[in-house]
């Protein structure tokens, strides 16, 4: 005797209609598949009525059930994918295998502070993830990262990819025992360093074309190419490969690179073979529309992935857009899973997403601009390369208490930075520090119930004349934080910050 | 999967493989030669810990002497350490015989 135990609708697609009027009820036939203890056993076609939230139509299938079905995907969207029915069929019943748990354990409005269970560490969040491209934080070694708190290192799937190459890791376990890394790591997914590394990269529906750096021969990344790459890797999280457009691009471009990176995603899943082991998150595209972004945003949370990035937020676009994509993305996506705000990595911005109700990022920027001889503080940044550094005998921060400000003083440093891989060492060291404790601090007060106290204290730090920049005042506002008394009269706010990085810096994220 | 001297006890060597370390010089990272330099420090001062031991003990002749023969039979193998100099690693194990 057979037992059904789930039914799944197969083909049944979300497409936005024009606003009518009141509750639709939509009638249509469906196509079932039934689980049983001999797996899925039966297919029937009946009809259902579903009631379907004002402004959404569902879209059955036709009767003809073929062996190919189509994802769903908005009417706009220019090219199809279509997949086997046994792929969607593990889609659907393997997106739910999730190896993570996510319980937050206080708020504050919007933030939140929470407990990420990962297979290798558990992460307390907000947090941080230091880049670490070739498999190593530059300078830094394994002690030192774990000494200063870092919970989850970030690789490159790209460089990984080249060197030492997926196959060698795959055959001595993964990054986590090539590298020797006992806690987390996340990898993206290749399509961001295509892009920013390759000038010759084409990205078409089957993937991103391009010459390879190694004989200049032309290669294909596809979805399934960059999730079999990172399931030999092996790291806690996985990265979607998304089509990666600059949110200083506008026009059709935004939209195209939008839906392909939904139709992607169902590819990406449907290769991924290691769910119980990996996370697979999705990346929310759309460059400022939020039009797009909330499609983008639904697609996703559709497909229950296990957590969500907010993609396409480090490329210069000005601060008062940056603040409403990640609002808009924060409010919209899932309150039980995480949320990544891809290469943003700038202290003022982490504190104004973590309001927001971001959990994650990630940025080059602390790691990068130590090598440069600069020190991050919390009245901003301290450039040790100065001469005034020469004969400074303080630590960097007289207040942190990391290993580095204990034991150094500025002007041994300055005699160090951009001459000595020590003073890459000593400054990197610093900034993360001065980073993770910035994310416990953001945790703690959260926890406490002392996060206005604490975001106050910050922006009296950066800005002791009150000079807070607008979309700050304009962030905290709609984060429900009242910061009227660590900033000046409105009408002084100042532009200043109004670009998402000083221009010099902005190759510096990821 | 090795670490360059098995029985080495400083931080490179109990926490990174040849692989990686040489992951890391073809990838050009700085920590190639941070790593390389905390196990090669250590090794020179547990060469002078060893000849130390040895001055202290009266056993200092017997030592230069078991020293060089074995320095001569590793010359003979051609063996070359990673930074491209005789390596003292093949000594190590006869180091600790004397501590």
């Amino acid at each position: 005797m057979l037992f059904v135990i789930g039914a799944l609708p197969i083909g049944i697609g979300v497409s936005r209609a024009k606003k009518v009027g009141g509750d639709r009820r939509h009638s249509g036939t469906a196509n079932f598949l039934f689980f049983g203890q001999s797996g899925v056993f039966s297919m029937f076609r009946g009809m259902m009525s579903v009631k379907a939230p004002m402004g959404w139509c569902l879209c059955f299938k036709p009767n003809n059930i073929t062996n190919k079905v189509r994802t769903p995907q908005h009417p706009r969207s220019r090219q199809g994918y279509t997949t086997s029915i046994t792929s969607v069929l593990r889609t659907a019943s393997e997106t739910n295998a999730m190896a993570l748990t996510f319980e937050v354990l206080g708020r504050f409005n919007r933030a939140r502070a929470a407990r990420l269970r990962l297979p290798h560490f558990v992460c307390q969040t907000p947090l941080f993830m230091p880049v670490g491209t070739q498999g190593t934080i530059k300078a830094l070694t394994n002690s030192q990262l774990e000494d200063i708190g870092c919970q989850i290192i970030l690789g490159n799937t790209y460089h990984l990819a080249l060197r030492p190459t997926s196959e060698l890791l795959d055959e001595v376990g993964g990054l986590h025992n090539f590298m020797n890394w006992k806690r987390a790591l996340l990898t993206d997914s290749g399509g961001f360093q295509m892009v920013s590394l390759l000038h010759l990269a084409d990205i078409t529906e089957k993937g991103v074309t391009f010459q390879s750096p190694v004989d200049g021969k032309p290669m294909l990344l596809t979805p399934e190419e960059s999730i079999q790459i990172q399931n030999r890797i092996g790291a806690d999280i996985i990265m979607a490969l998304d089509d990666v457009v600059k949110t200083t691009i506008t026009g059709p471009r935004i939209e195209e690179a939008m839906y392909r990176t939904l139709r992607w995603i169902d590819r990406c899943i449907a290769a991924h073979k290691r769910p119980h082991d990996q996370n697979l998150f999705g990346i929310v595209q759309g460059g400022l529309d939020p039009i797009l972004r909330d499609i983008c945003v639904k697609g996703l949370v559709e497909r229950n992935l296990p957590g969500y990035a907010i993609g396409g937020l480090s490329g210069g676009e000005d601060k008062n857009s940056f603040w409403r994509v990640v609002a808009q993305c924060t409010a919209a996506l899932p309150e039980d899973k995480p949320r990544y705000v891809m290469g943003v990595g700038y202290p003022l911005d982490i504190v104004v997403c973590s309001a927001l109700g971001a959990d994650m990022y990630d940025c080059v920027y602390p790691t990068r601009t130590a090598r440069f001889g600069t020190a991050l503080v919390p009245e901003g940044v301290l450039k040790l390369k100065h001469k005034a550094m020469a004969d400074d005998t303080r630590p960097i921060d007289p207040t942190c208490p990391c290993m580095v400000c204990k034991t150094y003083s500025r002007a041994y440093i300055h005699c160090l930075v951009t001459k000595d891989a020590m003073g890459s060492q000593l400054l990197s060291y610093h900034n993360l520090y001065y980073m993770l404790q910035l994310s416990r601090n953001l945790h703690s007060s959260i926890v406490e119930g002392r996060f206005p106290e604490f975001v106050c204290d910050f922006l009296r730090k950066m800005f002791p004349k009150g000079d807070v920049p607008e979309w700050v005042c304009d962030a905290m506002e709609v984060a429900g934080i009242d910061i009227s008394s660590c900033c000046a009269q409105f009408s002084s706010c100042q532009e200043h910050d109004s670009k998402s990085m000083p221009e010099e810096e902005v190759s510096l994220v990821r | 999967m090795s670490p360059i001297l098995g029985n080495c006890t400083c931080y490179k060597c109990q926490s990174h493989t040849k692989a990686y370390i040489n992951h890391l010089f073809n990838v050009h990272e700085m920590l190639a030669r941070i790593l390389l330099e905390i196990h090669n420090t250590h090794h020179y001062l547990a060469f002078f810990l060893v000849i130390r031991e040895a001055i202290k003990d009266g056993r200092f002749e017997k030592f230069r002497q078991t020293f060089i023969q074995s320095r001569r039979a590793h010359h003979e193998g051609e063996a070359v350490c990673a930074c491209g100099h005789i390596s003292l690693g093949v000594y190590i194990g006869f180091y600790l015989r004397f501590l």
